[in-house]
């Protein structure tokens, strides 16, 4: 119960910190969502090892509420729709590569 | 396209600023997509891992796209509104599908070395979210 608890709490918090970095960092580039993607798929690999129960509950609510596909893809289609596509084709590969890449490096710290 | 002074205030994803958000809203909706993954995954088991976020991923990106499309069509009273879209769209599709995760099996998978699923799941999510999302908006800004 307080599990659940927990882990919708720290979904809600999650989404509210990728929220208003879109708020305060996003212009024409979706900077703020490129960076809680990215900060988001490195703090995964990190707490991947964690044995603690606590540790994997706020890592699966928090960290991966607060990164999101949905965002991504649709500010990726806003700016082909825009008229920018090679910019959209670039976000989507610099969102990828980044993620990844600080995901394993997340993963060789834990 | 429409411009947006058209349609009320601009729709995120793009440009946020002065977009009136209310935190509430975009809270319950992330709790409810959050729990609705983790509930799917559980009864799903290990087995379907994959295959269960690509179907979510898709999911969230057409959803989301409708989502878009409605708040920017001038669809009249069918139009969304901006707490609508914080819920929905924001909120619970924002949740439903975490890019972290997909980075983390994408990870998982170059340390194992396993270069067929680093591409085509690799390549596939993103192509299919990206295709999903603009079918999504057409289908959502049909008037």
């Amino acid at each position: 119960m307080i599990v659940a608890l927990v882990f919708l709490v720290t979904a809600a918090l999650g989404a509210a910190v990728r929220v208003a970095a879109a708020d305060h960092l996003n212009n024409e580039w979706p900077w703020g969502t490129f960076a809680v993607n990215v900060g988001a798929s490195f703090a995964a690999g990190a707490l991947s090892g964690a044995g603690d129960p606590w540790v994997t509950v706020a890592g699966i609510g928090g960290v991966a509420a607060a990164s999101s596909w949905a965002m991504a893809a649709i500010e990726a289609a806003a700016l082909a729709r825009g008229g920018q596509g090679p910019r959209a084709l670039l976000y989507l590969a610099a969102t990828l590569s980044s993620g990844i890449l600080a995901a394993w490096l997340g993963l060789q710290l834990a | 396209m429409q411009s947006p002074s058209s349609a009320g205030p601009a729709v995120p994803p793009l440009t946020w600023r002065h977009y009136p958000v209310s935190m509430r809203y975009v809270a319950v909706g992330a709790m409810a997509g959050a729990a609705a993954r983790w509930g799917l995954l559980v009864a799903a088991g290990d087995r379907w891992t994959t295959a269960v976020e690509l179907g979510l991923t898709v999911v969230a990106a057409l959803l989301a796209g409708v989502l878009v499309g409605r708040r920017r069509t001038r669809a009249g009273d069918r139009r969304l509104t901006v707490n609508q879209y914080l819920l929905l769209g924001v909120g619970w599709c924002g949740a439903l599908a975490p890019f972290s995760a997909f980075a983390l099996r994408m990870a998982e998978a170059l340390d194992r070395g396993d270069v067929a699923q680093l591409a085509a799941v690799g390549l596939g999510t993103p192509a299919a979210a990206m295709v999903a999302a603009g079918i999504g908006y057409r289908l959502g800004s049909r008037p």
